[in-house]
């Protein structure tokens, strides 16, 4: 499908995380330190949303509801309770518009 | 250090399926076994009290891990398979069957089975504890034709079923002997907030009161009798007081017991090869300086981990600052540290609407913290706890000031 619009990349302040439907996907944004990620909203392990209770902690993705933790690159888990890496994105910015593929980033994952 | 050749598991908890996804992620290439007691595969306990026992979670969402995962990692997973007996010197384990099991290593994760109310009736139909997915199943069909639940213990797993039952449209009473819900760990004043949730929800509870008695028809509980000399109508009993750490396979070995399996800071076991995990282990704390024995899943998951890595040869001492999540209603509490008691809740927002954070404070340090729908700002109070270190309450009691400028 390649890179569609999802929105405005200002929306998405630092430290920030900002949900994002691409495509009837549910995303989410992520800013660290001006860096902008894209991954599934959801948490892997139980009904919670990364734009709720989402945290970024030490370059970390942390879910605050049950203490999961993701690598935001790569969606792999790395602490709590979920066991399925998380979905995540290409993503690029040009101009304010960012840019995101609505298709699950494989190649980040390996 | 070479890996060992063969590595079992005991039990197929939290613990020991976190142990044995660690070993594999940390490349560990021997064989690998898991061995449970239970007939069904490894599930997710937290949601049994919860959304399990409610219904809106399926048996193959229960479960920890789909049936590819074993196969696909090459763990040997045989369920209904009980250990009963360890021979670490023979390097292997004995099974009920009369068969056994070559370890080279093994880890424990056994954990506990509910602690009985010793009182006449107990054993009654209808009087259940709640800690395997047999309990849900009971408690489940048990509710069905049920109108009346009486609720024995009001800790996590008493407040946790009395939220499922009475959205399932059951009348519950609980009966506890201290004079709030999760008195001994939240204290007098948070506990009361948990109790207004409950009652607001047409929870019955009583405190101050113990459960001296079970009475029946026909084999089936009807009636529960306290110290007080109440009667209650009960259809069906859930207690929930507790557990017993299960340290039954290391009976007739020199693996050291006292109040459950004694473990360094790595899960070494006082016998070489012999690890410990989760709720039957009582683990050295570094941080704490101390012995304990942690209940909660994210321990399990967390302990496992370091068993695994221990078996290795790797990992760092395991010195985590506990944290335990349960959602309630529509409140999601979380509490994180330890305490031995304290001398000041210092309090950030209004506990009445149950949006809060509060320090458990003692000799200026904050040991302790409960949040009460406010998952996001505990992140930044644990890692207070963390530091260990006097902070001005005042301060910390004030939501002017951003959690993160105490750990800046």
């Amino acid at each position: 499908m390649g890179l569609i619009n999802a929105g405005r990349a200002s929306e998405v302040g630092p430290g920030e995380i900002k949900a994002f439907t691409v495509a009837g996907r549910e995303l989410a944004v992520a800013n660290l330190d001006g860096e902008l990620y894209a991954f599934d909203n959801w948490c892997t392990h139980e009904s919670c949303t990364f734009s709720d209770e989402g945290e970024l902690e030490d370059g970390k993705l942390v879910c605050t509801c049950h203490f999961g933790e993701f690598d935001l690159s790569t969606g792999e888990v790395l602490g709590g309770p979920p066991w399925e890496p998380l979905g995540v994105y290409k993503l690029a910015v040009e101009g304010d518009n960012l840019l995101i593929d609505p298709k699950i980033d494989d190649a980040a994952a390996s | 250090m070479s890996a060992p050749a063969v590595v079992v598991i005991v039990g197929t908890s939290a613990a020991g399926v976190s142990a044995a996804s660690t070993l594999r992620a940390e490349g560990y290439d021997g064989r690998l076994v898991l061995l449970g007691e239970e007939v069904v595969p490894p599930y997710d306990r937290p949601l049994l009290s919860k959304g399990y026992l409610a219904g809106t979670v399926s048996e193959n969402e229960l479960n920890l891990r789909p049936e590819s995962f074993w196969t696909d990692r090459d763990i040997d997973l045989r369920l209904g398979s009980r250990v009963v007996a360890l021979h670490p010197s023979e390097q292997s384990v004995a099974l009920d069957d009369g068969s056994s099991v070559r370890a080279d290593a093994v880890i424990v994760a056994t954990g506990g089975r509910s602690r009985a109310l010793p009182v006449p009736g107990a054993e009654l139909d209808g009087v259940v504890g709640m800690r395997t997915r047999a309990d849900s199943d009971a408690l489940r069909e048990l509710s069905a034709g049920a109108e009346h639940a009486v609720l024995v213990g009001m800790g996590f797993i008493g407040a946790e079923v009395a939220a499922t039952l009475r959205t399932l449209g059951l009348a519950v009473t609980i009966v506890e002997p201290l004079s709030t819900p999760l008195e001994r760990v939240l204290g007098e004043q948070i506990g009361e907030v948990v109790g207004e949730l409950h009652a607001e929800h047409g929870v019955e509870m009583i405190f101050g009161d113990g459960v001296i008695g079970f009475d029946g028809t026909n084999g089936r509980v009807t009636e529960v009798a306290t110290t007080s000399g109440r009667r209650l109508r009960a259809d069906l009993v859930v207690v929930g007081i507790g557990m017993v750490p299960d340290t039954a396979v290391v009976t007739g070995t020199q693996v050291a017991v006292d109040n459950g399996i004694l473990v360094d800071e790595h899960a070494r076991t006082s016998v070489p090869n012999v690890y410990a995990a989760g709720d039957v282990a009582n683990h050295e704390h570094p941080f704490y300086r101390r012995r304990l024995r942690t209940e909660h899943w994210t321990h399990a998951v967390d302990h496992g981990a370091v068993a695994a890595r221990s078996v290795l040869g790797r990992g760092d001492p395991y010195s985590a600052i506990p944290r335990v999540w349960s959602d309630q209603y529509d409140l999601a509490l979380q509490y994180a540290g330890m305490h031995t008691g304290w001398d000041r809740l210092a309090v950030r927002g209004d506990l009445a609407a149950r949006d809060a954070l509060a320090f458990y404070v003692r000799d200026g340090i904050p040991v302790a913290a409960v949040a009460l729908n406010r998952n996001r700002e505990m992140r930044r109070a644990m890692a207070i706890l963390r530091r260990g270190e006097a902070v001005d309450a005042d301060l910390l009691a004030d939501e002017a000031i951003d959690l993160s400028e105490f750990v800046a």
